[in-house]
C-alpha cells in the first residue's frame, strides 16, 4: 500500500512537467488581444466592428491516475489537445471570411491538481467580429 | 466510525491545488495577435511574407492561490501591455503575432495535494514582433502560418 502511493507521488511528479500551450498558428484571420486592432493606428479610432457571436475554447492536458487493489498497482489516463484544434475551432467560425476576426477578451491559463490527478490547461473566450474599413 | 477518517482524508485529497490567472494587454498600443495575421493600417489582412520578423516577446511568471484555488494570492492579473509597447518600440516593429500562451503546473502542486495550502501555475507567453513591409499590399495576406515560427 505505502508504495502505490510511493508510485503514485513519483509519477504525479513527472506529471508536474506537463504544460498546455494555446496559440492560433493556423488561423487564416487576426486573433487579437488587446484594444489596437491594425497595425500603425496608434490611440487612433477602431475599426468597425459588428459583433456576430461568442468564441470558446481550451488546450488542456489531463492526468489521472487510479489505484488498481486487484494487485497489478497503478493506471494512468492521459488526454490533451493539440495545437490543432484551436485552429479548428477558429476556423470553423472564421471559414473563409476574410472580413472577420477573434477579439479575445479572456486567457486564462490556469492548473489544478490533487495526488491522483492534474490538469492544466489554457482557456480562451472572445468574440467572433465582422470589422469594416477604416474610419 | 472508522470510516470517518478515511472520509476526511479523501474529501481533502479531493480538494485541488493550483491556481488560474488572467493575461491581458489593455493598453497596448500595438495589435497582439495570437495567429500569424494582423490587419494593416487599411484593415486588410497582412501575414506571411507581408511581416518581417524583427525580434520576440517573452514573459513568464508563476500565479498562486490557496484553499482549493479560491483565493487567488499573486498574479491573478498579469497585463502585458506595457512590456510589449517598449519591447515592440524598441525593435522598432508594428505589431505582435504568434503571441503563444504556455501553462505548466508548479512542482510544490504535487506536494500541497491538500487543497488548503497554496498551488501555483508557471505561465510563459511568446510572441513574434514584426514589421509591416508592404503596407500598400494589404489583402494578399497568406492562409496560414506567420513569420519565423515553424509549425
Amino acid at each position: 500500500m505505502k508504495a502505490g502511493w510511493l508510485a503514485a507521488l513519483a509519477l504525479l511528479t513527472g506529471c508536474a512537467t506537463v504544460s498546455s500551450t494555446a496559440n492560433f498558428l493556423g488561423t487564416s484571420n487576426p486573433v487579437l488581444l488587446g484594444p489596437t486592432d491594425r497595425v500603425r493606428s496608434g490611440a487612433g479610432p477602431r475599426l468597425a466592428a459588428t459583433r456576430l457571436r461568442g468564441f470558446e475554447t481550451e488546450a488542456f492536458h489531463s492526468f489521472v491516475q487510479q489505484a488498481n487493489y486487484g494487485g497489478v498497482g497503478l493506471s494512468s489516463t492521459t488526454s490533451y489537445t493539440t495545437d490543432l484544434k484551436l485552429d479548428a475551432a477558429a476556423q470553423g467560425v472564421l471559414g473563409l471570411d476574410r472580413s472577420l476576426d477573434i477579439r479575445v477578451t479572456d486567457l486564462n491559463p490556469k492548473s489544478r491538481g490533487n495526488l491522483m490527478s492534474l490538469r492544466v490547461s489554457v482557456l480562451v473566450e472572445g468574440e467572433v467580429v465582422r470589422v469594416g474599413g477604416a474610419p | 466510525m472508522r470510516l470517518a477518517p478515511i472520509a476526511a482524508v479523501a474529501l481533502l485529497a479531493a480538494g485541488c491545488a493550483g491556481a488560474s490567472s488572467h493575461v491581458r494587454a489593455d493598453t497596448a498600443r500595438y495589435p497582439i495577435s495570437l495567429s500569424g495575421v494582423v490587419r494593416d493600417t487599411n484593415g486588410d489582412l497582412a501575414g506571411g511574407p507581408q511581416l518581417q520578423r524583427v525580434g520576440a516577446f517573452s514573459d513568464s511568471y508563476t500565479s498562486w492561490a490557496m484553499f482549493w484555488t479560491l483565493i487567488p494570492l499573486w498574479n491573478r492579473t498579469r497585463d502585458v501591455s506595457e512590456a510589449v509597447n517598449q519591447r515592440v518600440a524598441a525593435a522598432g516593429g508594428d505589431a505582435v503575432v504568434n503571441f503563444t500562451t504556455v501553462a505548466r503546473p508548479c512542482i510544490s502542486n504535487v506536494l500541497t495535494f491538500i487543497g488548503l495550502l497554496p498551488g501555483c501555475t508557471d505561465v510563459e507567453v511568446s510572441a513574434d514582433i514584426v514589421r509591416l513591409v508592404r503596407p500598400e499590399a494589404g489583402g494578399a495576406a497568406s492562409a496560414a502560418g506567420g513569420p519565423g515560427r515553424p509549425r
